[in-house]
């Protein structure tokens, strides 16, 4: 039932007892909404976002909370669709910086993904080098992506000192080169340690938010809950840098902080082993056609792109991101979960609003 | 003149633990932020929302500042200055702080918005959970000293502090102490990333500035009550006694700040639980051990 | 000083902080007063306008605990007085609370047993 109904209701039933000597519960209350414990109470729409400490800015949740539990959910991004492309098509390089400026929680994820799918579709193969400065770029946004993912934690969660330590990790790792990002490496393996002994956080996290395996899961949220899902294990450039998946099998947001914490450090190696960036700016393809696909896993999870390139301009694309197919879980995870625990389950998803289709 | 003295000192420390604060969440030690922060909430406007209650709004906060200052009226910070020696000290600083409760749920109710209400309701039930652990503890501390005098509290220590002759009953206490002036981890009904600020979301200005003095002054009430029951209040060697007093409060205080930076939010189902299942149990072995060792060493 | 001018002196104190506060305000609005714009008095919310009132039947979720609450807050009345004379009664006193906490400390174990004590 619907708020207003519900007001509605209310109103009713006190206008049929204005002529009653007496005002009966049972007749006030029939016409409210039942919880789950059977109790008639009246329900509040409350909106959460798009600006909401602790929830990624420019999602909007919408909760109908039944004292403080969530009834209903609906959840839309008000800054998703930036990645359509342009009816006139884009040539190449402004493609790559158009799907690039898409999401700025992950810029270099999708020009990679970009440069992927234009060189496939020219029928290009980038030197074996090139490939793996690549993912090393990659990787390392997959790092600063998971500390910005803390610092939001420690901001949901209201742990001060996990929003401020992280949030420096996060800058410093931004910026560095290759020496200072593996100098990253003591302080990820002491933030880890560190985390895992934090008390509360466990309790805090624990049976929050568990996912079951589904179609719908992508990234460490899969991997979280028992998948084998990974764009970068059929990847041989991966498989030649000796990559292996992680994944634990209960699925609540505890899980998911212990893979992200986990694949800190194994980005960390990756970045090792290659030891050197190439950032994914540009691609030749010159006046090629063709049809093109690529995949990539980007920090929040797999993301597909479909383009069709004509004589050296994109004319057609289509996007698959995580975060839509995460936004999907919402209003059936969230149902009936206490206010606090509802937010640090969206929280606990990574969700980006920026690379949601429109 | 006692309550002068007192009133002031309260509002010192209760600055202290502003600076204390401000340095927790910026990073930086500066002795004057808080009096810039509250002369900037003075400066700005304070807006009423819409259809508020405004009694209960505008009530809360002030209700909340003489609350916390209440508290303290009954706590001597050195031999004799003390504003009220009231026989049924110990008794009176319970019944204050029923008072906490109130207060936060007349500034939920009363604006009229979502965050403040569910932050407020969510307060009561952190009530029902602390409550018992602030009662329990200070009855045995009343068995100890054989009365609810606060002066004859701290006298009774004479010997070992309470903080030593009852342990447990000392960090029941103090975690409860932490839940009744809502400091993380037991913010919930301001919870920043759960409430956007909650029962303080919709006061803006002047009123928001009489409410964080409130729980300001309400966290060095509640340490100088610790401080009072558990530390020996005044006493201690060399100082002068309400140099020990005042060291002692601000230890507590900075203590109660501190545990909260390095913490997540607990969840209000599992304080509830914890409190009931455990903390009730133990504060109830707490009488009695202490009811058998004040028989046997007083 | 008698329990009466304690009470007196506890009043004054009170209505001292409620003219601080008045003073506060009076300072605050010697500032500046408050400009009554179109939607600035809108319930905060994060960036969209919520409903109100939202003064509704709540459903406070801690009822099982809040039942117990009241049997466990009114036994606490009866605990000053004993925790004063204790020492004097002596090893009588623990027995006759211990026997009463007893009954009531059964009382919480069969609120838990109920399922008293979770989220309702």
């Amino acid at each position: 039932m619907t708020v207003e109904h519900a007001h509605a209701g209310h109103a009713q039933a006190q206008a049929q007892h204005g002529d009653m000597p007496f005002m009966s519960m049972v007749d006030v209350t029939k016409d409210l909404p039942r919880s789950r414990d059977g109790l008639p109470m009246e329900w509040v729409e409350v909106p959460f976002g798009p600006m909401f400490p602790g929830l990624p800015g420019g999602l909007l949740l919408t909760l109908t909370l039944d004292g403080d539990a969530v009834a209903k959910t609906r959840v839309r991004s008000v800054v998703g669709g930036g990645g359509v492309l342009p009816t006139a098509g884009l040539d190449a390089t402004s493609f790559i910086a158009h799907l690039g400026a898409m999401d700025p929680l992950a810029p270099v994820a999708y020009r990679l993904l970009a440069c992927r799918a234009l060189e496939a579709a020219a029928g290009q193969v980038p030197d074996e080098e090139i490939r793996r400065r690549r993912i090393a770029v990659l990787e390392r946004e997959r790092i600063a992506s998971h500390l910005g993912w803390l610092a939001m934690l420690g901001l949901q969660t209201g742990f001060a000192w996990l929003e401020r330590h992280a949030t420096r990790m996060q800058l410093e790792c931004l910026r560095a080169d290759l020496p200072r990002i593996l100098q990253l490496r003591s302080t990820i393996q002491a933030l880890t340690a560190r985390l895992v002994r934090t008390p509360l956080l466990r309790s805090r996290l624990h049976g929050s938010g568990i996912v079951r395996p589904s179609s719908d899961l992508r990234g460490p949220v899969a991997r979280a809950a028992g998948m084998r899902c990974d764009a970068r294990i059929d990847d041989e450039t991966y498989a030649a840098l000796a990559f292996e998946m992680t994944e634990r099998q209960g699925g609540d947001a505890f899980d998911r902080l212990h893979i992200r914490l986990g694949e800190m450090q194994q980005s960390l190696a990756l970045i090792q082993s290659v030891g050197g960036f190439a950032e994914p700016a540009s691609t030749v393809v010159g006046s090629a056609s063709g049809a093109g696909h690529a995949s990539l896993e980007t920090p929040r999870g797999e993301a597909q792109l479909h383009l069709v390139l004509e004589s050296g301009r994109v004319v057609q694309a289509q996007l698959d991101t995580p975060t839509t197919h995460h936004m999907k879980l919402l209003p059936d995870l969230l149902d009936q979960q206490e206010l606090g625990d509802a937010l640090t389950t969206v929280c606990s998803l990574d969700l980006s609003p920026w690379e949601v289709a429109a | 003149m006692n309550t002068l003295v007192i009133v002031l000192s309260l509002l010192a420390g209760a600055y202290l633990v502003a600076v204390l604060e401000a340095w927790l969440a910026t990073g930086r030690f500066r002795l004057a932020a808080p009096a810039w922060a509250a002369v900037a909430l003075l400066g700005r406007e304070s807006i009423v929302p819409r259809t508020p209650d405004r009694i209960f709004f505008e009530t809360a906060p002030v209700l909340l500042l003489v609350v916390a200052l209440l508290v303290s009226a009954v706590l001597p910070l050195s031999p004799g200055l003390i504003i009220a020696d009231m026989t049924t000290g110990a008794l009176f600083v319970n019944a204050v702080l029923a008072y906490v409760p109130v207060a936060l749920l007349m500034a939920g109710w009363g604006p009229n918005g979502g965050y403040a209400l569910v932050g407020g309701w969510r307060f009561l039930g952190q009530t029902i959970a602390y409550s018992m652990l602030i009662v329990m503890p200070i009855t045995a501390v009343a068995m100890r000293a054989e009365s609810l005098l606060t002066t004859a509290v701290v006298t009774s220590q004479g010997a070992v502090w309470n903080i030593v002759y009852q342990p447990l009953g000392f960090v029941l206490f103090f975690t409860a102490a932490m839940a009744v002036s809502f400091l993380p981890p037991f913010d919930l009904p301001t919870a920043g990333g759960e409430l956007a600020g909650g029962v303080e979301a919709e006061y803006t200005g002047v009123r928001l500035g009489v409410f964080r003095l409130g729980r300001m002054v309400l966290v060095v009430s509640l340490a100088a009550v610790t401080t009072v029951f558990y530390l020996g209040g005044w006493m201690g060697p060399v100082l002068p006694p309400w140099a020990w007093s005042a060291i002692k409060i601000l230890a507590v205080s900075s203590t109660m700040l501190l545990t909260g930076h390095y913490l997540p939010r607990i969840r209000e189902a599992h304080l509830l639980a914890w409190c009931w299942k455990l903390g009730i149990p133990l504060a109830l072995l707490n009488i009695f051990i202490v009811g058998v060792m004040v028989l046997i060493w007083p | 000083m008698s329990a009466l001018q304690q009470y007196g002196l506890l009043l004054a104190l009170i209505c001292g902080v409620i003219g601080l506060v008045l003073i506060l305000f009076a300072l605050a609005r010697a500032i500046g007063r408050t400009q009554q714009e179109p939607g600035k008095n809108v319930p905060a919310t994060a960036g969209m306008p919520s409903r109100d009132p939202v003064w509704v039947r709540y459903h406070a979720r801690y009822y099982g605990y809040a039942l117990l609450f009241l049997a466990f807050d009114m036994e606490m009345a009866f605990m000053y007085p004993w925790a004063v004379v204790y020492r004097q009664t002596g090893l009588v006193a623990l027995l006759d609370m211990g026997v009463f906490l007893a009954i009531l400390f059964l009382g919480l174990l069969y609120g838990w047993s109920q399922g008293a004590f979770r989220r309702q």
